[in-house]
């Protein structure tokens, strides 16, 4: 539950952010990241595990972080944080890592293939009570700093150069969303992988119905973010019990049809 | 208005970009309550100079002092609280309610860990009946027609508390109803509330009757910034406009009206 609100919350703000109704909190590449630190752990063998937390959720942080680190940089370089720049670079990239982890497929021995398949479907299966405690800082700190940056976020919608004029701190609000929707994103996916379509359509779904508010937005989003993936694993593992289908099949099977049908109703709007 | 302070001055301001030349050495004071325009062709520089007060653009070289102080010594709320801005389009979510978009305009009035709450409604309450807006104050932005939106954002500046608003354009894409009616808005407001405006706009005509100056613009320099009498002098705006003009004059000869000259090509017999 812990891991739906906040991969909701963090698709609200960077649909704020972006201005884009088709961002995600893997838009950056955090996910891809995550994914080949992920594959790179299961191909090398590494078992050991720190405090209770896998090898390969340390491998898929730190693949991460890696990903933030160099979009990070790549905005300072150029001294510019143009969200269309930090668009384009985390698709490249996402394009750049999935090669990485077709690459590492390819090399990899069968059982591995499979692992890192598994891995890549996203599921809830293997978590134990400790790795939820040692992502929940850093989901605790990066949900406050969006409910601090509520009225930003709303202002952001005006278009950045208005916003600007009545008073946000543009580049300081565009760089904390950044930060902490990327840490949060990045403790979630190393634990759960990267579940889709969470991020982007329950934030579509809530607006639909409470508008376009964060001091509401937020809340309600993390709310039925929870609620969601809740039901969804529910489902998982109820579907071919006592086998247990990955829970990031549910989500996007259930998710898909369920965003066209919002689609259908209204346009998109932010 | 020599003896008093300025609000803002400039001192050798330019702007390079990408090796073009947009403003050169520019220099000029504004005063308390002036209402003042600027004219010049496409490309001249006028939005760009009004980017370079809000600080939307830093300036690049020279100095720009608002209070004695320099500009670059504000934060961004410090400045919101001083300068108000109406962008010459809007590219922003039109989902938000009259009412929503008016009070955001207070957000450097407001404390960080606050939303716009109830109080904060009520507080624009004045400004939603200067503009007219009271019986659209519920209305989705997206229903609103042109006038009725820059109305709006007009609305929204003002409930910055500014003491000077910057406007780019704000009557190029309304019908001469709708214009008349935003340039009576202007002027209540300058009177009544003592706001400074600097309005970059097309209209000469508007430009002539309603300013206190008018500055013109041309590749970037100070042509001219004076009472706007000098408008309908002769040569003056085919000097700046590369155009030719008449000016007509009413028959006691207290309102001059500017027409652009051209010709009708012959296509019949």
């Amino acid at each position: 539950m812990t891991t739906g609100g906040i991969l909701a919350a963090a698709g609200v703000a960077f649909q704020a952010l972006f201005r884009n109704p088709l961002a995600t909190p893997y838009t950056l590449g955090v996910s891809s990241g995550a994914a080949f630190g992920a594959a790179l752990t299961i191909k090398l063998g590494i078992t050991m595990s720190l405090m209770g937390i896998s090898g390969v959720s340390l491998g898929a942080f730190s693949g991460a972080l890696l990903v933030v680190l160099i979009i990070y940089s790549f905005t300072q370089i150029r001294n510019d944080f143009s969200t269309s720049t930090m668009l384009l670079a985390g698709v490249a990239m996402s394009i750049f890592f999935s090669s990485l982890i077709l690459l590492l497929q390819f090399l990899a021995d069968f059982t591995q293939t499979v692992q890192i398949v598994r891995w890549l479907m996203g599921s809830l299966a293997v978590i134990g009570y400790q790795p939820l405690v040692s992502i929940l800082p850093l989901g605790l700190i990066g949900l406050i700093t969006l409910f601090w940056l509520r009225m930003d976020m709303n202002m952001m919608l005006m278009g950045e150069e208005l916003a600007a004029s009545r008073g946000v701190h543009v580049n300081r609000t565009k760089l904390l969303i950044f930060l902490s929707v990327s840490l949060m994103t990045s403790a979630v996916v190393s634990v759960c992988g990267p579940i889709g379509f969470i991020g982007l359509i329950i934030p579509h779904a809530v607006r639909r119905f409470v508008g376009i508010d964060h001091f509401i937005l937020l809340p309600s989003s993390i709310l039925v973010g929870a609620i969601f993936l809740a039901l969804s694993d529910t489902l998982a593992r109820m579907m071919i019990a006592p086998t247990e289908i990955p829970v990031g099949v549910i989500t996007a099977l259930v998710g898909g049809p369920f965003f066209l049908w919002i689609l259908l109703r209204k346009d998109l709007e932010m | 208005m020599s003896n008093t302070q300025s609000i803002l001055t400039l001192r050798d301001v330019s702007y390079t970009i990408e090796g073009q030349l947009i403003l050169s050495s520019i220099h000029c004071e504004i005063y308390p309550q002036e209402f003042i325009t600027v004219i010049g062709p496409n490309g001249a520089g006028k939005s760009t100079l009004l980017k370079h007060l809000n600080r939307w653009i830093p300036h690049q070289t020279g100095t720009i002092t608002l209070h004695q102080k320099s500009l670059r010594a504000y934060s961004p709320k410090a400045i919101a609280k001083e300068i108000a801005y109406v962008p010459q389009t809007y590219a922003g979510t039109l989902s938000f309610t009259v009412e929503e978009f008016v009070s955001m305009g207070r957000y450097a009035h407001l404390d960080p860990l606050r939303s716009v709450g109830k109080s904060d409604i009520t507080a624009i309450y004045p400004i939603l009946e200067t503009t007219h807006l009271i019986p659209f104050r519920k209305r989705i932005l997206k229903t609103l027609s042109g006038g009725e939106r820059q109305r709006v954002f007009i609305a929204a500046a003002l409930a910055q508390q500014a003491q000077l608003v910057l406007l780019d354009e704000p009557t190029s894409f309304l019908d001469p109803k709708h214009r008349i009616e935003i340039y009576q808005l202007l002027k209540t407001i300058n009177e009544t509330q003592k706001t400074t405006l600097i309005i970059v706009t097309h209209d000469l005509n508007f430009a002539l009757q309603f300013s206190d100056r008018t500055m013109a613009l041309k590749s970037g320099q100070i042509l001219k910034f004076d009472k706007p009498d000098y408008l309908t002098a002769d040569s003056a705006l085919s000097a700046i406009f590369d155009a030719p003009f008449d000016i007509i004059n009413s028959a006691q000869n207290t309102r001059s009206a500017i027409i652009p000259r051209y010709y009708v090509p012959e296509t019949k017999n």
